[in-house]
């Protein structure tokens, strides 16, 4: 009576086998791939100087053209996904660290500890994004710590309300009734019959989440708020690429193009996530 | 004799509950008494919205009293979390009406079945898959079954793999809380048989809720009749069902039968009149009178108290007259 066997299964049912599911998982892969190895995938630095190749349009040789200082946009984009990948995990994995607890005590408590957790939750909720931003950056420093810190913040409530939902909908459950007349104790509750079966909608949020994280990144990288100009990701390669627009019209399209396309993505993943996760839709 | 397993007397639950800004307390169970002795099946049947399945949940110590006590072996319910409770967890065990939500959807049948098993410390771990075969196999069910998710199983099966998982820790009581309302009727009967069956073999007392009389009575050794949270009528089954005393118990019976077969074969169906009324308002004194048909004056005056009536008790002012002949008992 291990509990390998459920986990083997559980990981099982998330192995894509629609056509989509299966173009989108091999995506996946590849961007980890060039986050993790970027001179696989380009044969340029992401600072290489060329003064005789300035803002150059896109050719074979640069797909997406060259920036003011003649590297390949193609590589400063590829050399940018390793931070944007690190801020939309990292943001998203601080979240949950506070909201998934935090969710678990409301839906499953209730009564004060679920009044004083969803006051803070929409307090949170109610703040305006840029302000927070600000107010943060200039107490610490504008760096990607700080970013991920900000983010995180943000996604806090968006996962507790989900968690606290979902656990609110299961402790009425016949199956955590009985396993309270049974006995077992709030821990043993949460951890057996209630983390499991909110998983899988956790999960689901989760690319979502990363790509509202690769969104506001660009937006306040973008202002000057997130990741500094020397080092490269999105959000900052939008924000120098503004400059050149009348002249070089592809090199912010290029970054704004993938910044979108990537959100893009992650939300259609989610939504096959969705789908594949859903109990009513498993057999065996 | 001694003291009856489960004695819960003069029960009082209300329960508080915030509309529109208005605060209702909703009268879910008043001054109600039942007692399950050893290796008996006691059946509670009501309509719904009764407080039958209030009282089963205070019957074991999930529903807390507004007043009155619980005593389960003569001792009063002890405080959640003390070894005392954790004893009486293994001891009372509960089979609720919905099997499609009582069986955790991420976990195998094996799984389910271990976990009281593993709660309760029921023996050394390596001895639980056989224990797991063992009780599927004395609920109907194929020990290979261990391995599925309940996603693949239907209600009856469902339901016995409930009725295995209660009876894993052997316990003494079982409340079996409308265990045959989410499933069809031939399924229904299935699992009447099984509990009935098992309770013989395995001598554990029954607290069987539900609204089927014909169930009860298939089943039952006493049953309780039971109207917006108050016993109307209670005794031995038989007796209950045979000569029932109570206007709600006969209306429910659809009249007392009369032993004449020709005039039985005429008799009066007195068909129950309009829906139970709101349990945050209560009707005075009798809490059948606004349905009754043979109210008056008194019963909107004065509350009616289980009396003896032959060897059960009944809870009205004129069952003797309803009755006709009861006055000789």
């Amino acid at each position: 009576m291990s509990a390998s066997a459920p986990i083997t299964t559980r990981i099982g049912r998330l192995v894509p086998r629609s056509p989509a599911g299966i173009v989108l998982t091999l995506l996946g892969i590849g961007v980890v791939l060039v986050a993790l190895f970027p001179a696989w995938f380009t044969p340029y630095q992401p600072n290489g100087i060329n003064a005789r190749a300035i803002l150059q349009p896109p050719s074979p040789a640069n797909p997406f053209g060259t920036d003011e200082l003649g590297s390949d946009v193609l590589a400063r984009i590829i050399y940018g996904t390793r931070l944007e990948i690190a801020i939309a995990m990292g943001s998203v994995a601080l979240a949950a660290l506070f909201a998934v607890p935090a969710g678990l005590l409301a839906g499953y408590r209730g009564k004060t500890a679920d009044w004083i957790l969803t006051l803070i939750a929409d307090s949170i909720l109610s703040f305006p994004i840029v302000l927070f931003a600000v107010m943060v950056v200039a107490s610490m420093g504008a760096s990607v710590g700080t970013l991920i810190f900000v983010l995180g913040i943000v996604f806090i409530p968006r996962i507790f309300r989900l968690v606290r939902g979902q656990t609110q909908v299961l402790v009425e459950q016949g199956f955590v009734r009985g396993a309270r007349a049974m006995g077992a104790g709030t821990f043993d509750i949460l951890l057996r019959h209630i983390l499991p079966n909110i998983l899988g909608p956790v999960l689901v949020i989760v690319p979502q989440l990363m790509a509202v994280a690769i969104l506001i990144e660009a937006g306040l990288s973008f202002i000057g708020l997130g990741v500094q100009p020397p080092q490269i990701s999105w959000g900052s390669l939008l924000l120098v690429s503004k400059n050149y627009y009348v002249n070089a019209i592809w090199y912010p399209l290029a970054v704004g193009a993938v910044t979108t396309l990537a959100s893009a993505l992650l939300v259609f993943a989610g939504d096959l996530a969705a789908n594949a996760i859903n109990p009513d839709r498993r057999s065996g | 004799m001694n003291a009856p397993l489960l004695d819960v007397r003069d029960a009082e639950i209300v329960f508080t509950a915030r509309r529109g800004g208005v605060t209702r307390h909703i009268q879910a169970v008043s001054g109600a008494s039942i007692s399950v002795a050893r290796g008996q099946t006691v059946g509670l049947v009501g309509e719904s919205g009764s407080g039958k399945s209030t009282l089963g949940a205070a019957a074991i110590g999930l529903q807390a009293l507004d007043g009155g006590e619980v005593l389960f072996d003569g001792t009063p319910m002890p405080a959640e979390g003390s070894p005392a409770w954790r004893t009486l967890r293994r001891r009372v065990q509960v089979i609720f009406q919905d099997p499609f939500s009582a069986l955790n959807p991420r976990q195998t049948i094996g799984q389910s079945l271990a976990e009281p098993l593993r709660l309760h410390s029921m023996g050394p771990r390596r001895s639980w898959p056989d224990r797991i075969a063992e009780l599927l196999e004395l609920v109907g069910l194929n020990p290979e079954m261990a391995r599925q998710y309940p996603g693949t199983l239907s209600g009856g099966q469902r339901q016995r793999v409930c009725i295995a998982r209660a009876l894993a820790v052997e316990p003494d009581l079982i409340v079996c809380d409308e265990i045959t309302s989410a499933l069809d009727v031939s399924t229904q009967a299935q699992i009447v048989a099984l509990i009935a069956d098992i309770q013989k073999r395995m001598g554990v007392a029954l607290l069987f809720i539900s609204h089927d009389l014909g169930l009860v009575r298939a089943i039952a050794d006493r049953t309780a009749v039971m109207y917006l949270g108050r016993i109307m009528e209670a005794g031995p089954a038989g007796e209950v069902f045979e000569t029932p005393r109570h206007p709600y118990t006969r209306a429910l019976l659809g009249a007392a039968p009369i032993p004449d077969p020709v005039l039985e074969a005429r008799r009066e169906r007195i068909p129950l009149r309009g829906e139970i009324p709101d349990p945050a308002d209560p009707p005075s004194g009798c809490r059948f009178r606004t349905r009754c048909p043979h109210a008056r004056e008194e019963c909107a005056k004065r509350t009616p108290l289980p009396e003896p009536a032959g060897g059960a008790i009944v809870a009205c002012h004129f069952w003797r007259e309803i009755t006709g002949t009861e006055d000789r008992s």
